[in-house]
Parts: structure tokens; sequence; C-alpha cells
């Protein structure tokens, strides 16, 4: 009967030896409280492996982003052609180009009488000197426009002769595409020129023939 | 103090509290001394997966700033820059006008011819200045001028034309023959001017196009400063260089239309005193 006792007692500090061990490692885990090194769970082992990790990958990272702006730096860079000059002529070519559209179309005004009497036009009523009138409008503007693309055909030709195609191995791919858009705005607006010049030569041949 | 604590040492109560207190304390140096064993093989397998998502993040972030530059629209913008369509605001009034006057010399539509000459005003010389509906009608009178006063003759009177040719010439010579050749010449040679006219009309109407387009271009491609590339990003500039390329093209084809218009009224022209 006393060992019976005894053991019973045995069984009951166990049990309760069992429970405070399951609760106290249930109020462990919920309070998220760390051991004391050099107890080490799981979840301070992921946060210094992170930590590791970052400060190994850095370098590379680093270097990553550091390439990545190198590059940019690059695409960045300017031409070496320096059309300035070239653009500010463009503007005045289409403005003065109105302008003296404007004078010759202003046959039978007080401006361009003289060309009237010239050629000694009386009646422009017929239907013939109204042919000998646009042709010497077209003369005229084949004359003042042909005198506006030479100039500019000029300025074309003196821009261009400041590089040698070599220079272009010495510049960067990116300089390249940034001076080739330069030079194609440049030949087609050359190629507008003389798209509207020879439009005009056409027309003048069409009136005289 | 201490004499209480003895008696209660000796209960069963007082030894089973003792009891529950050593195993409190033994358990507590066992917790606070215990040294978990590291899992090597988790730890580095969770560095390495660290690792490489950083590298691969990086590397994500830096591609998409990459893609981003590309993918960023040139500096010519469409409103920028718009390239006239000779085709949509030109030809087709240009072939409506050569449609109508079809026929030419043969034609016997006058109207149009009568009208100009009534004008007290010269004709004006077309520009683009005031706008394409008023620079479409100014070329239709140059047109008119240049196609000239329609004969009074048109496919369907051909015969009576060649019969007066033929009576007048065959009542004056008494040659049949002779009367016969004499007529179908005439015939020939009203065709080949009235075709020389035409080509005539064709080749202004087409160069007017290329004025029209000409002029036009120059005013839009003299808005971009070729300063403005320099500030801007390689793949952008790539981008702007193939819309002016594709306007080079669009001038190139025209002056092609322009030249060849000229070429063949040239031909036709070279032949039609023959």
């Amino acid at each position: 009967m006393e060992i019976g006792k005894k053991i019973k007692k045995l069984g009951v500090a166990m049990i309760a030896l069992a429970v405070f061990s399951i609760a106290s490692g249930f109020a462990d885990t919920a309070s998220g409280w760390a051991p004391p090194c050099p107890v080490v769970t799981d979840t301070s082992l992921s946060r210094m492996c992170t930590q590791w990790a970052a400060g190994l990958a850095q370098p590379y990272n680093t270097f990553t982003e550091e390439k990545f702006q190198i590059i940019l730096k690059q695409k960045m860079e300017a031409g070496i052609v320096d059309a300035t000059r070239l653009f500010s002529l463009y503007g005045d070519y289409v403005r003065g180009g109105a302008g003296m559209e404007k004078d010759i179309l202003a046959l039978g005004n007080s401006k361009l009488d003289w060309l009237k009497r010239a050629v000694g036009i009386q009646d422009i009523r017929a239907p013939e000197k109204k042919l000998a009138i646009l042709r010497m409008q077209a003369a005229a503007v084949i004359f003042a426009g042909g005198k506006r693309t030479y100039e500019l055909a000029v300025e074309n030709d003196k821009l261009i002769r400041k590089y040698t195609p070599m220079q272009f191995d010495y510049a960067s791919k990116h300089q390249v595409i940034k001076d080739m858009v330069k030079m194609a705005g440049i030949q087609s607006h050359a190629q507008a020129q003389t798209l509207w010049l020879l439009s005009n030569i056409r027309i003048q041949e069409a009136l005289t023939e | 103090m201490l004499e209480k604590l003895k008696k209660l040492v000796r209960t069963k109560t007082g030894k089973i509290l003792i009891g529950c207190v050593l195993v409190l304390v033994l358990y507590t140096a066992a917790h606070s001394t215990a040294v978990t064993v590291t899992n090597y093989p988790y730890l580095m397998q969770l560095a390495q997966r660290t690792i490489t998502d950083s590298i691969r993040n990086k590397i994500q972030e830096v591609w998409q700033k990459e893609v981003a530059s590309k993918l960023e629209a040139g500096f010519i913008r469409p409103a920028g820059l718009a390239m006239p369509n000779a085709t949509t605001n030109m030809s087709t009034w240009t072939d409506t006008f050569i449609s109508d006057y079809k026929g030419g010399y043969f034609g016997n539509n006058s109207a149009w011819y009568a009208q100009l000459a009534k004008k007290n005003t010269p004709i004006a010389f077309p520009t683009p200045a005031e706008g394409v509906g008023s620079f479409q009608k100014q070329v239709r009178d140059v047109s008119i001028a240049i196609q000239g006063l329609p004969s009074g003759l048109d496919t369907g009177n051909l015969g009576t034309f060649y019969k007066q040719q033929f009576t007048g010439r065959f009542e004056a010579t008494k040659d049949q023959a002779a009367a016969e050749k004499y007529a179908l010449m005439q015939v020939a040679r009203h065709k080949k001017v009235a075709l020389d006219k035409t080509a005539a009309v064709a080749a202004s109407e087409a160069g007017f196009e290329g004025i029209y387009m000409g002029d036009a271009a120059k005013k839009e491609l003299a808005k971009i400063n070729p300063g403005s590339f320099d500030s801007i990003s390689s793949d952008r500039a790539v981008k702007d260089l193939a819309k002016i390329m594709h306007y080079n093209a669009v001038l190139q084809a025209q002056m092609l239309k322009v030249m060849s218009a000229g070429e063949v009224r040239s031909a036709i022209h070279s032949s039609a005193g023959r």
C-alpha cells in the first residue's frame, strides 16, 4: 500500500512536469523571446543568414548598378557633329521664302509693275498673257529659290567638310547614332529643298515648251 | 520562521513543494545552458537562396530600367513633325482634274477655259502658303491655261472632223488618195497635240505636288534642332533616325514622281511635232 501511494505521487509529479514543460514551451514561442547565445533558433538563424547573404551579394549588386549607370552615361553622350549653324539658317529660309513668294505673287500690284512693263503685257485678260505672266513668275520663283538653295548647299558643304568619315571610328556607337540622326535631318532638308526646286523647274518646262 | 519551514519540510505537502522547486530549477538550468545543434545543410540552402534572390532582384531591377529606357519614345513626335501627305491632299484632286479634262484637245469642255480667260486678274503662281484648298484651286487654273482652248472635237465627232478635212482637200485637188492621207494626218496631228498638252498638265500637276510637299517638309524639318539629339539617349535617337529616314524616303519617292512625269512629258513633246 505504501509503495502504491509513492508510485501515485511519482506519477502525479511526472504529469505535472510534462504539463509545465509543454506550457513553458508554448509561452516561449508565443512571446518571441530570443534565447541568449549560444542558443540558436530557426528564426534568429534566418535573420542572421539574410544579413550575411546581403553583405555577400552587395559587391555584385553595386557592380551591376554601376555598370548600368556607365552605360546610361554613354547613351547620353553628345555626338561630334555640331549643326547648330544650319538649324538657325533653316528658320531664315522658311521665313524668307514666304516673303519672297509673296513679293513674286504680287504681280499686278505696284511693287512689280516694272515686270509687266518690261515684257510689254498690255491686257492680262488674254490667256496667252496670263501664261506669259505665269512663266515669269515661275522664272522668278526658280531664281530666288535656286539662290536660297545654293546658299544652303554652301553651308551644308562647309559643315560636312569639317568632319571626316574616319572620325566616327573614334566616337562611341551612341555618339555615332546621334550624328546619324543629325546628318539624316540635314539630308532630308536638302532633299526637301531639291524636290521643291526640281518641281518648279518641271512646271516651268511645262509652261514654256 | 525557520522552525515553520522545517515543519513544512517534514510534511508531505512540503516535500512535494520542494520536489517541484527542484524540478523547476533543474529545468531552467538545463534550458539556459542547452546548445542547439546547427543544421548546416539547412543553413547553406538558406544562404544560397537568399544570395540568389538578392542578385536576381538587382538584375531584374536594372533590366526593367534598361527596358524602360529602350521603350522610351523618340524626340520627334507626330505632332511635332507632320509630313504632308501628297497622296491624300493633292493626288486625288489632280486625278479628278485630269479625268474631268480627259480627251484634252478633243474635249468640248471650254467652259473652264472661257471662265479663266474672262477673269480680269493674272493667274497666281500657286503657293502652299495659303493652305491646301486655295493651292489646289490655283493649280487647277494653271492646268486649264496649259491645256488651252479645246478644239471642239471629241471622239464622238472624230468622223465628222475627218470628213471635213477630206472633203475640203478633195474638192481642191480631186485626188482621193491624197485627200485621205491628208485627212488622216490632220487627225493624227490633233491627237498628238492633245496628248502633248495633257502630258504637260500631268507634269505640272506632279510638279505642284512636289512644291506642296517640298515646301511643307522644309517647314516641318526646320523645327528640329539637330542639337536636341545630343541631350537624349541613343535609344531614343535611333527611333528618330528611323522617322527621319522615313520622311527621306517619302521625299525621294515624290522626287522620282516629279522627275519621271517631267521626262514622260519631255519624250511626248519631242515626238509631238513629227
